[in-house]
């Protein structure tokens, strides 16, 4: 897939306006700079939401006294509001060539959506947002294209300029760029990873063991095609060629053998489904059969990802 | 079922230039996928996949192929057809010098006519008709046809010719072309010549219907006019004989006249007895020129009353002996002063390059071969080891001769040439232009002793023996004196002025060279018409004249030809009586036949071809959409 025919097609004004009643949910994660995401169990001295009273302690605010307490019990106490905090996200979208193949599952295409869905979302919340896209690294590069901040639904339109700039080439290297990028990067937060994942387990456990190292809350968006689900029927026989690897595989789809396919596919799956568990990093399989909206309004709501503002 | 052009089967392979295709885009073809990580649990299969499974594109292409190639072929099918056709009939028609013989008023040939109208009339409307005439050759007038019309207007065109009749050649052509087409024609011959001259099985001639004419037997002809005056002599010396023959059955009186150049110098009286010949000698002529023998009253039969020959004048020939031998020389010098007219030069063959040559000449050479080759007849006499014209194989001796070629004009009327003296002779290759003459036999197979041939246009002879001293005057060998006369006789040069004698019927062919010389033959009937092919058929007894810009000769066409003479023939036994009554001719009702045909249905197939490319075409594009739509 060459760069022009990518196109963010859920840049609709009918679809954004149905994204604008979605927000991601956080658990932790949260930035140091004021924001408008309430952060639960959290208070401070000043905000919109009450929260709870504290006793009037020397250097707060008389301004939020609450006097009719002074008068019903004889003792100053000050109210406390819920924290609101600017969440920082960072989605590491995977380009590797194995997201544009094969071609007529269109896979790339619905990541590049899915992650111009959640910018959207992100950005309607006025939080931070970059968005990395993790390329074959150069001599002397870094393994991943980072999206300059975005923090304003204003800069949305940058981010699907920038999305429609990619295109899926190269091998995966989401261990490196993870490694790279928390290096550098000054503020954890949410990190959403939306890949195949068709790497060895070995990469992505390390890759998320070192972005919850640093402090980020994880997701992990799995995007996986029609075509590698139901493998018949893209071919019953031939030669095989691995788009990242470039190495050929002659392959007669029996039934057996499409059973074993199947198996190692679901096994992989469940692999990367029990790491994400047992770690706590929320995990959801989208299928680019489900099409794009049905994964942000029904699919991810359902695994928790996101809730109803 | 079968094919009608088995020539189409190699296109057949194109099925199996499709099967590569199929292969070789299935080896090319890769399909990509993102990663080979799951496949790694399945088994390569390397063998099964290169196996050709036949798709169903590739089975509509395979079938479209195959229906072209089927059309190509053109595929039948037998089919049982009913046809109504006429009979057939095949007429052959005696147009020989016989036919002009006078029956009363009329011809035997206008007798004839009116038979062979009156079969094509009584005809039914589908009957085929086929026309052959016969004279010296059949010939192909009209192939089978139902315009009945247009056979009796060829029946109009045809005329008696002056020439023989081979009506055998005339009946089996027509036997021949009888069954053709799995129908049997009926057969008719109109003739004057009586069913017992047919040389055909008599099984044969029961089923040809036979008409035959005439019945006059009044003719008296001149059977021969024999010219005898050799090479060597002049007309003074040149004899000739009439041979008069009463071919009647009653006595026959007459007058024949001899003349010389339109000069009557012969005249007698005769009576003949029927079947009876008489012969006239005519001698002492005193000029060269056309000499014309002549009989009266004309009887029934014109055209063999007249006959004609060609008295010459003879000019000096000279035989140039190109020979060492002092002997020879004085021998062959002995030799022509016995035979006027010949005179004999000798050349050493030292001097023989700076001899002038005429086309006339005879050159006789002795021992020695010339290098380039001759512009005259030649005669080689043992010619020595190493010559550029005849390769010695060896040398003999004391051989026997054991073969010869009576028939040539050489050794004709020569008796006892096995007792030619033969000392000593050279084996020699005989030259691919050349035929033997002589020969005899070694443990090596055939040795030729003389042959001769005919080289760059002019007659060549050679004797690989050698003539010794006194050998040509020796009263022993008079065989040799003869066959030495005889040779130089065939050497001597025809002179193109002299009008050559032939039979009329005969086919006179020009020389080779004449085809640029735009050659034009006057008939005795004074029409002047082209030569074409180089070829003058000889229809009418007299002279003809064929003229060309270089190239001119003269012919005279005799008839001299017993079978066309006699026009009273009977037959032979009662038999023949029996089957020569004219056969009656009715109209026959059409026949139905029944015949297998051969169908063809190739054109269906490429009909069907039609379809099954549009299938084809249909099934490719919905092919094409479901990939694009998933």
């Amino acid at each position: 897939m060459s760069t022009a025919d990518l196109h963010v097609s859920i840049a609709t004004p009918e679809f954004l306006k149905r994204l604008e009643r979605l927000r991601l949910w956080v658990r932790s994660a949260r930035g140091l700079r004021p924001g408008e995401t309430p952060i639960p169990r959290s208070n401070q001295a000043w905000g919109i939401e009450f929260e709870s009273y504290k006793d009037y302690a020397p250097g707060d605010d008389f301004r939020y006294v609450d006097w009719n307490a002074v008068g019903r019990l004889d003792q100053l106490l000050v109210k406390t509001f819920t924290a609101e905090r600017e969440i920082p996200y960072h989605i590491f979208l995977d380009t590797s060539a194995s997201m544009g193949a094969p071609a007529i599952d269109r896979k790339f295409q619905f990541a590049v959506d899915l992650v111009a869905a959640l910018a959207y979302i992100v950005l309607l919340n006025s939080d931070t947002l970059r968005v990395l896209a993790l390329t074959a690294p150069e001599k002397g590069q870094r393994p991943y294209t980072p999206m300059p901040l975005a923090r304003h639904r204003s800069a949305f339109l940058r981010v699907t300029s920038f999305l429609e700039t990619l295109a899926p080439a190269g091998k995966t290297y989401l261990r490196e760029a993870v490694r790279a990028y928390s290096e550098h990067a000054r503020e954890p937060g949410v990190a959403i990873v939306v890949s195949d994942f068709l790497m060895e387990p070995a990469q992505y456990e390390e890759a998320f063991s070192l972005l919850r190292v640093r402090g980020y809350e994880v997701k992990a968006l799995h995007v996986v095609g029609a075509a590698e689900l139901e493998p018949h029927k893209l071919f019953r026989r031939g030669k095989l060629f691995d788009v990242e690897n470039r190495t050929e595989r002659w392959i007669t789809l029996s039934q057996a053998n499409l059973q074993r396919y199947q198996a190692a596919q679901q096994a992989h799956c469940a692999a990367l489904k029990d790491f994400c568990h047992r770690y706590r990093i929320l995990y959801h399989l989208a299928s680019t059969a489900s099409g794009v909206g049905a994964v942000l309004t029904e699919e991810l709501p359902k695994a928790g990802m996101l809730t109803l503002r | 079922m079968g094919i009608l052009n088995p020539s189409a089967l190699p296109f057949l392979a194109v099925l199996g230039v499709l099967v590569l295709i199929y292969l070789r885009e299935r080896l090319r073809t890769r399909i990509e996928v993102p990663a080979l990580l799951f496949w790694m649990e399945v088994k390569e299969d390397r063998l099964r996949i290169r196996r050709f499974l036949p798709s169903l594109l590739f089975l509509l292409q395979a079938l479209l192929l195959l229906l072209l190639v089927g059309g190509l072929l053109h595929p039948f099918r037998p089919t049982t057809v009913t046809e109504t056709h006429g009979h057939r009939w095949i007429l052959v028609f005696d147009v020989s010098a016989s036919m002009q013989a006078r029956e009363g008023r009329t011809q035997r040939f206008e007798l004839a006519l009116d038979q062979a109208k009156q079969v094509v009339k009584t005809l039914s409307a589908l009957d085929e008709v086929m026309l052959i005439s016969v004279a010296t050759r059949p010939q192909l007038v009209s192939g089978f046809t139902t315009d009945h019309r247009a056979v009796l207007d060829l029946l109009e065109t045809l005329h008696p010719l002056d020439a023989g009749a081979n009506l055998t050649l005339g009946v089996e052509l027509a036997l021949a072309q009888r069954d053709r087409e799995g129908r049997r024609a009926q057969v008719h011959v109109f003739t004057d010549l009586p069913k017992s001259t047919l040389a055909l099985p008599e099984e044969q001639l029961q089923d040809i219907a036979y008409h035959r004419v005439g019945k006059n037997d009044d003719n008296v002809a001149i059977a021969a006019l024999q010219l005898y005056q050799n090479p060597f002599q002049n007309y003074s010396q040149a004899q000739a004989y009439v041979l008069v023959r009463n071919y009647a059955s009653r006595t026959h009186s007459g007058t024949l006249t001899v003349s010389l150049d339109e000069k009557s110098i012969f005249r007698r009286d005769f009576t003949l007895p029927s079947r009876e010949v008489m012969s006239f000698s005519v001698k002492g002529f005193t000029s060269p020129g056309k000499l014309v023998a002549k009989i009266e009253p004309s009887d029934a039969l014109a055209v063999d009353d007249q006959a004609l020959a060609w008295l010459a004048e003879r000019g000096r020939r000279r035989l140039v002996v190109v020979s060492a031998a002092k002997g020879l020389q004085e021998e062959l010098e002995r030799v022509s002063r016995s035979i006027p007219g010949l005179e004999v030069t000798s050349i050493a063959p030292s001097a023989f390059a700076q001899a002038q040559l005429d086309p006339q000449d005879v050159v006789l050479f002795h021992q020695f071969v010339p290098a380039a080759t001759v512009a005259a007849n030649s005669l080689y006499i043992f010619p020595p080891s190493e010559n550029p014209l005849f390769p010695v194989v060896s040398e003999a001796e004391d051989l026997n001769i054991l073969d010869w070629r009576q028939e040539h004009e050489i050794l004709q009327n020569l008796r006892y040439v096995e007792a030619l003296p033969l000392k000593k002779a050279r084996i020699l290759a005989l030259p691919s232009w050349a035929q033997v003459l002589i020969s005899s036999r070694t443990r090596n197979g055939e040795v030729p002793l003389a042959f001769t041939g005919e080289k760059d246009g002019h007659r060549v002879v050679c004797l690989a023996f050698d003539l010794n001293k006194g050998n040509l005057t020796n009263s022993d060998n008079l065989t040799l004196l003869l066959l030495f006369l005889n040779t130089i006789r065939w050497l001597l040069p025809h002179d193109p002025s002299t009008p050559m004698p032939v039979i009329a019927g005969d086919t006179f062919f020009l020389p080779t060279e004449t085809a640029h010389d735009s050659p034009r033959v006057r008939t005795p009937n004074q029409q002047e018409t082209p030569i074409e092919g180089g070829v003058v058929e000889v229809e009418r007894v007299g002279e003809y004249r064929v003229t060309g810009s270089q190239y001119q000769a003269t012919l005279y066409a005799n008839l001299f030809n017993d079978e066309e003479s006699d026009i009273g023939r009977q037959d032979q036994d009662q038999q023949d009586q029996a089957v020569n009554t004219p056969a009656t001719t009715e109209a026959l009702a059409p026949q139905d036949i029944v015949r297998t045909v051969p169908e063809e249905f190739g054109r269906s197939l490429y009909y069907a071809a039609a379809c099954i490319l549009l299938l084809e075409w249909l099934y490719a594009l919905w092919r094409y959409r479901r990939m694009r739509v998933s």
